[in-house]
């Protein structure tokens, strides 16, 4: 060990020559220890419903339907057709003999003229109303929901600082209660990267929330949570940010027009989720500060 | 300035302090800035530096879908290493990769859609690693990375009478409290081995996030389109 006193400068080495205090290099300590807990909910997503739909194949044999209709067609029918006919047959025909004053009967060809009803195959236009067999308009529906863009954040004090000491640093200890799992379209429930119900090293943010563009990774929504100092306090502050996003989740598949027009997807569900989620967090929090 | 080094038997605190602010040595809190050393501040006391490495294990995509033409996202969460510090109590401590101070479920890792956090979570006994793997249309493959963790010691209680003890091979001044068997963090202008920071990380726009490390390093994650430009945070050294 060595201590050294020269030139306005007091430092002291340990016996491997190494330095354990030196005035002439500031060292933090601890001012304050602060614990507290903070309740917060990041706020709802809000969404917009939006669907459309595009004919992609009229009259598609995958939409076979019926339609009760007039329709002026030729098509043969058997009807009861009357109408006059000359009728030949044998008659019994009776005729007075003036020789022998009797009458003489005997058979006779004989042809006349009659109304006829008879069964006949008619073909002709004519209306006919029915249920005909017919192929409906196919349809590509798409449906989802829009997130309307949205920043915001709420800011708690923690503690204020003994004597209004300017600190210059922090050591957060946190854990994290989630009272709440937020949902969203995209992605059912909304997790969350921290460990849950154990404290967990939380200097000076921490990222609470994070979703991304299925496609790309790109987040559209994050959430965080700062521990800092401002103003002689320690301070937490809890922030939101989702832009503009259409669900990746979206529901569509093809429907024909006969079922519902307008037509639509089973499955969207009718209240969009909101995506609020509700936390806890405990902290403890030392303040420090460094000597001159 | 000039520099004092007063000890009072009688009371046995030890300091180090500006002789034009005599209040420095009776309440040095409120005099803060004629402060060198004094025995009544509790410093702060690395208990341990861990520089482990942690393999990330690899994380394999979701199952097709219905309901969109991407497939399902397939999350796992879970502790994928710890290391015992036995210290018996939760310590504060940070945690770094390289120099850059991490934030708790920090992306490590990005694989197109993909990406994987982590954060570090502490008990009685052990330091823990705790990862999230979001896997969307990209698997993960396995990681290796070396953390750097700090833990620091609770307050150093003095114990024993002794104001000043001095021998070949120790200097103990204030019933324990500075003690060359103890190693002090110093503040570090040059080549810090880590950073402390009072101010924000990291902040959020356009659903995106930008983080800004006490040392400077600026992880923007797009479409971030913020102004965020951090607060540099103060390097120290062992």
């Amino acid at each position: 060990m060595s201590f050294y006193a020269s030139n306005n400068r007091f430092y002291i080495t340990n016996s491997a020559g190494k330095v354990i205090f030196d005035t002439n290099k500031p060292m933090p300590h601890i001012v304050q220890t602060l614990t507290a807990q903070v309740s917060v909910s990041f706020p709802q997503v809000d969404s917009t419903y939006w669907r459309s739909e595009t004919k992609i194949f009229s009259g598609s044999y995958f939409c076979p339907t019926q339609v009760y209709e007039c329709r002026y067609v030729y098509g043969c029918e058997w009807e009861n057709v009357c109408g006059p006919k000359q009728v030949c047959g044998y008659k019994s025909v009776c005729n007075y003999n003036v020789v022998t004053g009797q009458y003489e009967c005997g058979l006779q060809w004989v042809c006349e003229t009659q109304n006829v009803c008879e069964q006949q195959n008619v073909c002709d236009y004519r209306w006919k109303c029915q249920n005909w067999d017919t192929y409906g308009d196919l349809y590509e529906i798409r449906q989802g929901f829009d997130y309307t863009a949205k920043d915001w954040q709420a800011t708690y004090d923690l503690g204020s600082i003994t004597g209004g000491i300017q600190a210059d640093f922090l050591l957060v200890n946190c854990q994290a209660t989630r009272t709440a799992q937020g949902n969203l379209s995209d992605i059912g429930p909304i997790p969350c990267g921290l460990p849950l119900g154990s404290w967990f090293v939380a200097n000076n943010s921490s990222i609470v929330e994070v979703v991304s563009d299925l496609r790309d990774g790109e987040p559209f929504l994050t959430r965080i949570m700062s521990v800092f100092v401002e103003g002689g306090k320690v301070k937490v502050q809890f922030k939101h940010s989702n832009r503009d996003f259409r669900a990746v989740r979206g529901y569509w598949e093809q429907a024909c027009s006969f079922n519902m027009f307008p037509p639509f997807v089973g499955g969207i569900p009718t209240t969009p989720p909101t995506g609020i989620s509700s936390y806890t967090f405990n902290f403890t929090i030392q303040v420090g500060k460094f000597t001159i | 300035m000039a520099k004092k080094l007063y000890a009072d038997g009688t009371t046995g605190k030890v300091a180090i302090y500006d002789p034009a602010v005599p209040g420095a040595f009776t309440n040095p809190l409120a005099n803060l800035n004629a402060v060198y050393f004094h025995s009544d501040l509790d410093y702060v006391g690395v208990a341990a530096v861990l520089d482990f490495t942690v393999t990330h294990p690899a994380r394999g995509t979701g199952g097709s879908s219905t309901q969109h033409s991407y497939l399902e996202p397939n999350p796992a969460s879970g502790l994928v290493s710890g290391l015992n510090h036995d210290l018996g109590y939760v310590p504060h401590a940070l945690v770094f990769v390289g120099n850059d101070m991490l934030p708790a479920n920090m992306q490590i890792q990005t694989s197109g859609s993909s990406y994987r956090t982590v954060a570090v979570d502490l008990t009685t006994t052990q330091v823990r690693v705790f990862e999230t793997a979001w896997v969307y249309q990209h698997s993960l493959p396995a990681l290796t990375v070396t953390y750097k963790i700090v833990l620091f010691t609770p307050k150093i209680s003095p114990s024993g009478n002794e104001t000043l003890h001095i021998t070949q091979s120790s200097f103990v001044a204030s019933r324990g409290k500075l003690n060359t068997a103890y190693n002090y963090l110093r503040r570090a202008v040059s080549s810090p081995m880590f950073w402390f920071s009072k101010g924000k990380t990291a902040d959020v726009a356009n659903g995106s996030f930008k983080i800004v490390t006490a040392n400077g390093s600026v992880i923007n994650r797009s479409p971030y389109n913020g102004s965020f430009a951090g607060e540099a945070g103060l390097g120290v050294e062992v």
